[in-house]
């Protein structure tokens, strides 16, 4: 009987030679892979440990998994594991071979921060463009005292955090993607800012959930 | 010929360069991989990712394009389309531009 092991994990987008380092250890505690859902929970079946390296390309969001792609990886000596929201999973017993191969994907790593820096931009201008609406709708500037909505107002501050955080990612990611085009080493290390980042991160969801929470309050409020 | 994506491509990064002097013949996925290391004495490396993120983008901008598997061969090869070609020859003459300028020079180095 196979043997499952759950776990909740969240990775920055920064992150991918973290995670599959972190993949690496599993399986040599005996945990692989197996499937990966909403990018944060993990499912591992325990099987005999050994190392095996990891590689975690992204696709990008609407691609398919193609056969021609799989068989490119396989051909490489890696076996398909899963894919999901535009990632696919790939591992192989290390060796020589593989270890090169996980170092040619380095250009890779930095198209994929080139792609998502252009939707933290739109999300970030999004947010000020919200808030900037707002204020001039809400405050009063147009329709004098009585237009005034306090609520409002004090409710897209939340857009305003949103919109500066998400704006120094892009920031963030920008310097990131200058590092890999120049660097020579093989791997990249955590940097202060990716850590920043990742507490920026959380400062947003929680915004959202904070918002997401006063909207239904104030919507139940409204009903009963 | 295509003169805005032969300016999108010149100067060609390392890797493409490398890609696509692989595909003057029909090619695939791994031999490309392979040769391009030996090429190189393993100075340039493609990932599996890297390549198929290449060779997509590449079909796109009809610099390589698709040929079909001979026989019962049913995998991907590639081959440089006219505007490859030229693109290849552009980025032949503009490296040669760059040794024989700077030869004098650094040859006279000590």
């Amino acid at each position: 009987m196979s043997e499952y092991k759950k776990v909740w994990k969240y990775f920055l987008v920064t992150e991918d030679y973290k995670e599959e380092a972190w993949l690496r250890e599993m399986a040599l505690e005996g945990y692989f892979l197996e499937s990966v859902t909403g990018g944060v929970h993990y499912t591992f079946s325990k099987k005999e440990a050994g190392d095996y390296t990891y590689l975690v390309d992204y696709r990008g969001m609407f691609e398919k998994a193609e056969r021609a792609y799989l068989e490119l990886f396989e051909e490489s000596g890696f076996e398909y594991v899963t894919c999901t929201m535009g990632y696919c999973y790939f591992r192989a017993k290390t060796d020589e071979n593989v270890t090169k191969m996980r170092k040619g994907e380095k250009q890779r790593k930095g198209e994929k921060y080139v792609q998502l820096r252009g939707v933290m931009l739109i999300i970030g201008l999004l947010n000020l463009f919200i808030y900037g609406m707002n204020m001039i709708v809400n405050t009063g500037i147009l329709q004098g005292e009585q237009g005034m909505n306090t609520e409002s107002v004090l409710f897209s501050q939340i857009n305003l955090i949103c919109g500066l955080l998400l704006l120094l990612i892009y920031g963030i990611m920008n310097s990131r993607i200058k590092k890999i085009r120049t660097s020579q080493q093989e791997e990249l290390e955590q940097t202060t800012s990716d850590k920043v980042a990742k507490v920026m991160m959380f400062v947003i969801l929680t915004c959202l959930g904070i918002a997401c929470v006063v909207a239904i309050g104030s919507f139940l409020v409204g009903v009963f | 010929m295509d003169e805005k994506i032969i300016k999108k491509y010149l100067p060609l990064t390392e890797t493409t360069y490398y890609i696509l002097l692989c595909m003057e013949k029909p090619n695939h996925g791994y031999a490309i991989m392979q040769q391009v290391d030996e090429m190189t004495a393993g100075a340039v490396i493609l990932g599996p990712g890297t390549l198929y993120g290449a060779t997509t983008k590449l079909v796109k901008d009809g610099v390589i394009a698709l040929v079909e598997g001979e026989g019962g061969e049913r995998k991907k090869s590639y081959i440089l389309t006219p505007l490859g070609r030229e693109i290849l020859k552009r980025e032949y003459v503009r490296l040669g531009a760059l040794i024989a300028n700077g030869k004098p020079i650094i040859e006279g180095m000590v």
